[in-house]
């Protein structure tokens, strides 16, 4: 009878650490995720322009490489805008702050390759939590 | 004649060109402005940021705009970042939120000198699908010949059709705080 108490009461225990745990997870680190996939910053903005619903259904909440060219880095934002073949878009990419130090010594076209998390398209298409390619850190 | 006719030309180039001009000058905009909001209780503190917010601003009219993208929001926990976007705001059918509003009084703004500029917005709210008539404070600063504008207000859940379980009422706040942040770069 004790036995099974004690059972019990070390089941509920795990299960409560464990909801504690979950409650308290961090998003997922996006620099340690496999990217879905990798494409180039013009032919990424060509979908989304051809057929915005289609890509949004594609890319979505998914984790992208994306190579291409800078545009600007705006280091207020950790931001850098990657040229695509229209002059009008492009693609917005905001860094994890602590990516800062990479950002500083880049400039307009320069060839990078940027991992992140797509989040959809407004002017630009927007990608979040974005790192550099290791090869494109000095 | 054709002296004449050239005069015409030369003065559709000269008025076009200022009107370009003008217009330029007239129009900022970002794509690195923030939102935050605050939705959380004693119980539990909830809030999120979003850096890439899209605004245009045009300082001769003093309309105003701000698009956002949902799963942009960027929270402290992994799990409220999830039922954020698929139980509440369901970014998946509804992937942005837009305000498109003016300034009331822009004209007294002198966008050549320095200061904190307050003053009224109204405009159209869209969160949720849910299109709401809103007004409320903000305030431009004009610092340096760079442009920003600041708005901090409430909005009631409710309000944009946003349901909260019973199970986690006394956890989300009724009422969000948001908060507008962006620094502006000329068109």
């Amino acid at each position: 009878m004790k036995k099974t108490l004690l059972i019990i009461l070390l089941v509920i225990t795990i299960t409560g650490i464990y909801g504690v745990y979950l409650f308290n997870k961090e998003p997922k680190d996006i620099r340690d995720a496999k990217a879905d996939f990798e494409i180039d910053s013009s032919e990424l903005i060509k979908e989304f322009a051809t057929n915005e619903e289609g890509a949004s259904k594609k890319y979505l909440d998914k984790i992208l490489t994306v190579t291409g060219h800078v545009r600007e880095v705006d280091i207020s934002s950790a931001s850098v805008f990657m040229e695509g073949s229209d002059p009008l878009s492009s693609i917005t990419c905001s860094f994890y702050p602590d990516e800062l130090d990479h950002l500083k010594n880049l400039k307009a076209g320069d060839e990078i390759q940027v991992k992140g998390k797509c989040t959809g398209k407004l002017m630009d298409i927007v990608m979040n939590n974005c790192s550099l390619n290791n090869s494109n850190k000095n | 004649m054709i002296y004449f006719m050239q005069r015409i030309i030369v003065f559709f180039i000269f008025t076009i060109g200022i009107s370009i001009n003008t217009d330029a000058q007239d129009k900022y905009f970002t794509k690195t402005g923030t939102i935050t909001f605050t939705a959380g209780t004693a119980m539990e503190d909830i809030d999120a940021i979003n850096k890439s917010v899209t605004s245009i601003f045009d300082t001769s009219t003093g309309q105003i705009e701000f698009a956002v993208l949902i799963k942009g929001f960027e929270f402290k926990r992994g799990l409220m970042q999830e039922h954020f976007n698929e139980n509440y705001l369901e970014s998946e059918k509804f992937p942005k939120s837009i305000f498109k509003g003016k300034f009331e009084d822009v004209h007294k703004i002198n966008f050549k000198k320095d200061g904190v500029y307050s003053t009224i917005v109204k405009g159209t709210l869209e969160i949720h699908n849910v299109k709401k008539e809103v007004q409320v404070p903000g305030s431009i600063k004009v610092q340096g010949g760079v442009i920003s504008s600041n708005s901090s207000f409430k909005i009631l859940l409710e309000d944009y059709d946003i349901k909260i379980p019973g199970a986690v009422k006394d956890k989300i706040s009724p009422s969000v705080e948001i908060k507008i942040d962006c620094t502006y770069k000329a068109f």
